[in-house]
């Protein structure tokens, strides 16, 4: 107002009422020449910070490695995905390098990366949920604490973040921490999961909620609470029978409701994590498709371990890791014919490598190719190689050529004094041969060594029905089956042993038991319906 | 009217700026000095360990004992140099799990080691020197796995080889028949003045960890102190420096934890997890207990590197080096020393002979098809606990265990090595090395 006036009083013009009604234009006009000055300001500093933001982010982008260590795919990959985020280090192109550095197992331009991806779009959780796993990976607990929290304050219902958040609670010794980030990854959904990606099969498995209620278990048992952490791996074991964790946690708190079998030699798991699978699904690198091929083999997942190995084969083709797993898979699939040209590849890369040549020949073995088998085995065994050793003597046994194979089961035991296969296929050997009194110390040795293995119980209480010894028979039989209640060979022999013993009614018993596990079973079939025959 | 609209353009301008700034973690120093310095302490918080350094021929390096035939594999589980006869000279002492068997490396007068076999003990994984009987001479104590590859038969055992002073060793088993054992190590762990024992069973799915209480004349009463699968180490150290013997515990599997139990003086111990892998694969393959800082109380040097969590055995990206420094009241606070595919055996020495105590350590596992991927190489301390990666060798591959001491008697420690080619390629194949240490000036200090 008083510029107004003052501007009246100033010009000494005609009175106001006498002018047109322009009054307002200078007013708009300044008013858009101050909008569009402020608009040109502001966009100019839009533009001018954005390119020295985008300057800034581009000379802080991780160098390349070097030496590339990674096969040539990934190499490519990263080298595209480092040229297109200098070019523009949006957040898009900088995440997407990231993830190209972890998808090609280079953790520390990753990491850093990620970090670069989290400033340029801090409202995006995955940035910092990747870098998270990446720390964890190496051990940086504290690192990985922050990244996942930052998760979580991004995306509270995160149920993954929130179970490493309690793992690494619980690691520390932060056992209330651990606590609370397990309850709540027990009740929380993958439902804000990416979608399936193109390609990568998915892993059936164990839920999240089983994985979080397990670390609860063990915040129960390290607080003391025996009793509580047994209910709740019992109930864990009960709801998810194969989960192998679980089982021996249970087994080493002395509880008979865990099933030795499910944890002897199976390798933990971990949970299945759909935002990891899209790292997976990008990679060029293969020791990481192998790596979660072979998760995908201890779930059983057979589809998805096919498709990884498939895919570390375009990686690399010559290495003698890939072709090794792409035989063990075709294997797997009982497809003999493709895993034997794989372990050709393999010895053509490695010629000198006796596990190529033991696999070689196992599957030649198995195709009943037995020549072609002992020809490979020989080779092998110029290594001193137990295993190498055991599967000749396998191929000269089955070839009927005893003496031979019996020699090679013997250098199998001197390398490997623990090596029950061995002990007992000598047993079985003996015994055949109608030499039951020097099959019997092998199978006692061989139960002494792995006592859960039901065959040599088995064959054991075959020796001794074959020397007369009805009453050890009978405990060797019932000691398989307490074992496995279903091993039909077991309930055959024990009716045997039953039999000579006089107690018919418990016989005929275990022969109809063993019939009814195994429909075709011809010994037991035989035995019943001779105990069946009236006098 | 110019002024106020400069003013008010600048000001706009200058919000957004801030603004766009303020979205980022970078600084307004940032955007004008784009290229930034390289940061010592970045590079090691963001897990990269130092920039590698040039390779500086440290050691010089011979095979020793019997000779290797191209057909061979050899398997050495663990060496350690000790003066088993008491003659003055450092010899070795192997567990030799291709031959079933534990060695003695003798060195003679002329600095030649002629080898020896003490006694046949199926896998043995560890092996160490002690006179458990108190009667003056070295006995042998050895960790028996069974075989050296996973199984869950109960096949272990520790056993003592009992020198009978003229350097004659009989064997006698302390325990057998239980999960497969790794590690054994002696010390008084009830204050009563003879030898107990920690005892670490890798097992397979059904390890434990137990100390075996020496009730004298060779009778040991046995104490399980946890049943979990997959230990490696059982070491003997005042880990919370309170006078008595504590049992610092490595658990790999799919655990990754170190733990220790703590002694009360009297053989009860209380169980703390000090570190723990969120990472189940982490792949934990050796600890030493040593004052790595050099500040009086003893921290824990530590790799991971084991490469048995999938077939065929390979080196991970997230395997290397790292020391947990003791901070008091059983806290340890975790650092990262460097990367390196298949680390195993960490020992602690001072190299370089500059007072500081620098790291050297093994890798069975590399990238082997890479011919420059190292097999032994050293951390060089700077003083300030700040380490550079140097490359010792990369031929031969395949060492799984090393030790360290002055193997010459000239004051400088040397590195004993064993390989272990469980797996391909087997064109660089060793079984025992001495690296004699060639730094001029270096003297001994080690745990």
């Amino acid at each position: 107002m008083a510029r107004r006036k003052r501007a009246t009083t100033v010009s000494g013009g005609p009175p106001l009422s006498a002018l047109p009604n322009t009054t307002r234009s200078p007013r708009v006009r300044t008013a858009l020449i101050l909008v569009a000055t402020l608009l040109a300001a502001a966009a100019g500093a839009w533009l001018v910070s954005t390119l020295l933001i985008g300057r800034a982010v581009a000379a802080r982008l991780p160098r390349l490695p070097n030496p590339v260590t990674a096969p040539r795919l990934a190499a490519e990959a990263m080298a595209a995905a480092d040229t297109a985020a200098r070019r523009w280090p949006s957040a898009g192109a900088t995440a997407e390098l990231a993830m190209t550095y972890h998808a090609s197992l280079s953790s520390s331009e990753a990491i850093k990366a990620y970090a670069l991806a989290a400033s340029r779009d801090p409202s995006d959780w995955r940035w910092p949920y990747y870098r998270g796993l990446l720390l964890e990976e190496r051990g940086d607990q504290v690192g990985a604490q922050e990244a996942f929290s930052t998760v979580i304050l991004l995306a509270p219902a995160h149920g993954l973040a929130r179970f490493h958040l309690g793992e690494i609670a619980f690691k520390a010794g932060r056992l209330a921490d651990a606590e609370a980030a397990y309850l709540v990854a027990q009740a929380a959904t993958l439902t804000d999961a990416p979608a399936a990606t193109d390609h990568l099969p998915p892993r059936r498995g164990i839920p999240l909620s089983a994985y979080a209620s397990l670390g609860l278990a063990r915040v129960q048992l390290d607080r003391g609470d025996r009793q509580g952490g047994s209910e709740r791996l019992a109930a864990i074991v009960r709801a998810h029978p194969d989960f192998g964790t679980a089982h021996a946690l249970l087994r080493r708190l002395g509880k008979g409701e865990a099933d030795a079998s499910l944890d002897d030699g199976r390798a933990y798991v971990p949970p299945s994590d759909p935002w990891l699978d899209t790292i997976v699904a990008r990679s060029w690198h293969s020791d990481l498709l192998l790596k979660h091929a072979a998760i995908a083999g201890r779930t059983g997942a057979t589809a998805r371990r096919e498709w990884l190995v498939r895919r570390a084969l375009s990686a690399s083709p010559q290495g003698l890791d890939v072709l090794l797993e792409a035989a063990a898979t075709e294997r797997a699939a009982n497809r003999l014919s493709e895993a034997k040209d794989f372990l050709r590849q393999a010895e053509a890369v490695a010629p000198d490598d006796h596990h190529t040549l033991v696999e070689q020949g196992r599957t030649l073995s198995e195709m009943g190719r037995l020549a072609e088998a002992e020809a490979v085995l020989r080779r092998a065994i110029r290594v001193r190689d137990a295993t190498a050793e055991y599967n000749l003597a396998n191929v000269l046994d089955r070839m009927d050529r005893w003496d031979e194979a019996r020699e090679h089961y013997d250098r199998a035991i001197a390398i490997n004094p623990y090596h029950a296969r061995a002990m007992n296929n000598l047993g079985i050997g003996f015994s055949r041969r109608g030499d039951p009194l020097r099959a019997l110390p092998l199978y006692r040795r061989a139960i002494e060594v792995a006592p859960n293995v039901v065959d040599s119980y088995t064959n054991l209480s075959a020796a001794l029905g074959a020397l007369g010894r009805f009453p050890e028979a009978l405990e060797a039989t019932d000691a398989a089956i307490r074992l496995d209640p279903a091993a039909a060979d077991a309930h055959s022999n024990r009716g045997i042993a039953l039999a000579q013993l006089g107690r018919r009614d418990e016989a005929r018993a275990a022969f109809e038991t063993a019939v009814r596990l195994v429909p075709t079973h011809t010994d037991a079939r035989r035995n019943l319906a001779a105990i069946n025959r009236p006098y | 009217m110019k002024r106020p609209l400069l003013t008010a353009a600048a000001l706009g301008g200058a919000a957004v700026f801030a603004w766009q700034l303020s979205r980022t973690d970078l600084s307004l120093r940032d955007l004008f000095d784009p290229s930034p310095e390289f940061d010592l302490q970045d590079a090691l918080a963001d897990g990269r360990g130092i920039a590698r350094g040039e390779p500086i021929a440290v050691f010089a390096p011979r095979h020793v004992g019997s000779v290797v035939a191209a057909d061979d594999r050899p398997l050495v589980a663990n060496v350690t140099i000790v003066d088993l006869d008491q003659d003055g000279r450092a010899d070795i002492l192997v567990a030799d799990a291709a031959a079933n068997r534990v060695v003695w490396l003798q060195q003679g007068s002329d600095s030649a080691f002629a080898e020896r076999d003490l006694a046949s003990v199926a896998g043995p994984a560890h092996v160490t020197a002690v006179d458990l009987d108190r009667d003056g001479d070295l006995d042998v104590l050895v960790a028996s796995l069974g075989v050296l590859f996973p199984n869950n038969a109960p096949i272990g055992a520790v056993v003592v080889l009992e020198n009978n002073g003229r350097q004659q060793f009989t064997p006698r088993t302390l325990i057998d028949k239980v999960a497969r054992v790794s590690d054994v190590e002696a010390g008084d762990l009830d204050g009563d003045g003879d030898l107990d024992l920690a005892v670490a069973q890798f097992g397979y799915d059904q390890g434990e960890t137990r100390w075996l209480e020496n009730k004298g004349n060779w009778q040991f009463e046995s104490h399980l102190l946890q049943n979990l699968s997959g230990g490696i180490n059982a070491v003997i150290a005042d880990a919370d420096s309170d006078g008595d013997l504590d049992i610092v515990s490595l658990i790999s599997q799919e655990w990754e934890e170190i733990y220790i139990f703590v002694n009360d003086g009297r053989g009860e111990f209380t169980t703390t997890r000090v570190f723990g892998a969120a990472n189940e694969d982490f792949g934990s393959s050796w600890i030493s207990v040593v004052d790595l800082d050099q500040d009086r109380d003893p921290d824990i040097l530590y790799s991971n590197g084991d490469a048995f969590d999938y077939a065929p055995p390979k080196g991970r990206n997230w395997n290397g080096v790292q020391w947990l420094e003791n901070t008091g009241r059983l806290r340890f606070t975790y650092h990262r020393i460097g990367d390196y595919p298949g680390a195993s055996s960490p020992q602690a020495a001072d190299v370089d002979g500059d007072s500081d105590l620098d790291i050297v350590v093994v890798s069975a596992y590399n990238d082997w098809a890479r011919p420059t991927a190292q097999s032994l190489v050293w951390f060089q301390n700077d003083g300030g606990m700040r380490f550079t990666m140097r490359d010792l060798a990369n031929t031969p591959t395949h060492l799984l265990t090393l030790a360290i001491g002055d193997v010459n008697a000239d004051g400088r420690p040397d590195l004993v090595t064993g390989g272990a080619h469980m797996s391909w390629p087997y064109d660089r194949l060793s079984r025992l090395m001495i690296w004699t240490n060639q730094w001029p000036g270096a003297s001994a200090q080690q745990r």
